[in-house]
């Protein structure tokens, strides 16, 4: 169902405009985020980078953040990769994976830390030149020291560098 | 994302979490020799939880009874009594303060959540700040024991009961959170 | 407040790197006395307790994190035995 809402999605975006060799490798994005596992939001900004190509479908990506809710704050430390499903159109699924550690501050205890495997599903969409803003869900699963949840969900901007 | 999906499960270390369960007025946990966090709502503040365990032989765990750390809920203090054999028996004193009666021949261990200073506990599988009771190991014979909850406020409020340390998580331990979310997570 | 091992931000990260290599985690004193006296009240009882997360191995030790919590468990476990019971063999002496 979601692949062929993608692919969907795919046919009916526009493709993008034709190669550009100028292109920056670089992007920014800036997504407020919220944390549906232990009630908390915030920004989440994150740096990408195509290592392959400008317009390339392989992204690197380098995140940090502070988010804050009732009961706890956290800082989240990401490292990944994404891959852009169609890179030059205008409406864009993607999916990554990487690793996140967590670090919480919870209100009256002390901080504690979290290595997380994340998995990102999302969609921008271009809306002048080198902006896009989009969507995005997370989920989190704790691998040490020891097992635990988390999903984020954001919505945000990005920006060609 | 199924290569995602197996490669998390690859991943995935030895967890340090309770098995989740969610208290009806009775509660009889399945086994009680693995861990259980088990959660409870006082609706009416009134209500007297009674968890039944039944150990195969005599058990050494440690427990803890946990409530949520917002402003909210700072005067929310269950308390907490343990009964079965082998534990010494009620004083007059405490007795008067118990919600029911001990059976015959059972002792109890009692924590009616009064100390000034409370211990802050943060659960990192729901990401959530709790007060606790303090975790504390207890002996415990073999046969039927029970915990029981309720509040002396009578004010309503969520209860977690964390006990022992085995984990287990066959038999989808987790879907008990996703039924009952709202009593997990924040 | 909070007794026993307290883990910080920096103490987790390095428990956390240590945890995940799979560093062993010794019983603690605290909890080698409590299995100590429970071991000799079951003597006078006539009674073996399973006490097999609380030995060396045992899944009290499995991460920083449980080993607190049976750590703090021992200590007051203990504390409550010695104002429990009046009749408490020698190995439970403080």
């Amino acid at each position: 169902m979601l692949t062929e809402t993608l692919l969907a999605m795919w046919m009916a975006a526009a493709p993008a405009k034709d190669h550009d060799p100028d292109a920056s490798r670089w992007s920014v994005g800036v997504p407020v985020e919220v944390d549906l596992v232990g009630l908390a939001a915030g920004a989440h900004p994150e740096i990408l980078f195509r290592p392959a190509a400008p317009d390339g479908a392989l992204t690197l990506r380098f995140a940090t953040g502070v988010m804050a809710g009732p009961e706890l704050a956290l800082v989240p430390f990401s490292v990944g990769v994404r891959g852009v499903i169609v890179p030059r159109r205008i409406v864009r699924p993607y999916g990554g994976l990487g690793l996140q550690m967590q670090v919480f501050a919870p209100y009256g205890a002390p901080a504690r830390a979290r290595l997380d495997l994340y998995l990102e599903l999302g969609l921008d969409v271009r809306i002048v030149d080198s902006w896009r803003i989009g969507m995005q869900i997370s989920p989190e699963i704790g691998l040490a020291p020891g097992f635990g949840l988390g999903m984020a969900t954001r919505l945000g901007f990005q920006v060609d560098l | 994302m199924r290569t995602a999906l197996l490669l998390m499960l690859l991943l995935v270390p030895e967890a340090s979490a309770h098995r989740p369960s969610t208290a009806d007025a009775v509660t009889t946990i399945d086994d009680p020799t693995v861990s259980w966090v088990v959660n409870g709502e006082l609706h009416d503040g009134d209500e007297v939880f009674r968890v039944k365990l039944d150990f195969p032989h005599p058990f050494a765990l440690p427990f803890e009874l946990m409530t949520e750390h917002r402003a909210g809920a700072a005067d929310f203090r269950p308390a907490l009594a343990i009964v079965g054999p082998g534990l010494p028996p009620a004083s007059d004193e405490v007795a008067a303060r118990l919600p029911l009666p001990v059976p015959e021949g059972w002792g109890v261990y009692v924590d009616f959540n009064e100390a000034t200073d409370r211990e802050v506990y943060f659960e990192q599988v729901m990401r959530r700040t709790m007060y606790t009771t303090g975790s504390f190991a207890i002996a415990l014979r073999e046969g039927p024991n029970e915990v029981w909850i309720w509040n002396p406020d009578e004010t309503p409020g969520d209860w977690q009961l964390g006990l022992g340390v085995e984990e287990d998580f066959t038999g989808g331990a987790f879907s008990d959170i996703f039924s009952h979310w709202g009593q997990y997570a924040y | 407040m909070r007794r026993g091992p307290r883990i910080s931000g920096l103490s987790a990260t390095l428990a956390l790197l240590v945890g995940a290599c799979g560093a062993p985690i010794e019983p603690t004193p605290d909890c080698d006395a409590f299995v100590a006296c429970t071991t000799a009240r079951d003597v006078q009882q006539g009674i073996t307790t399973d006490m097999v997360r609380f030995q060396p191995g045992g899944a009290c030790w499995g991460n920083p994190e449980i080993a607190g919590l049976c750590d703090r468990g021992c200590r007051s476990g203990m504390a409550w035995l010695r104002d429990a019971f009046t009749d408490l063999p020698r190995e439970c002496a403080p």
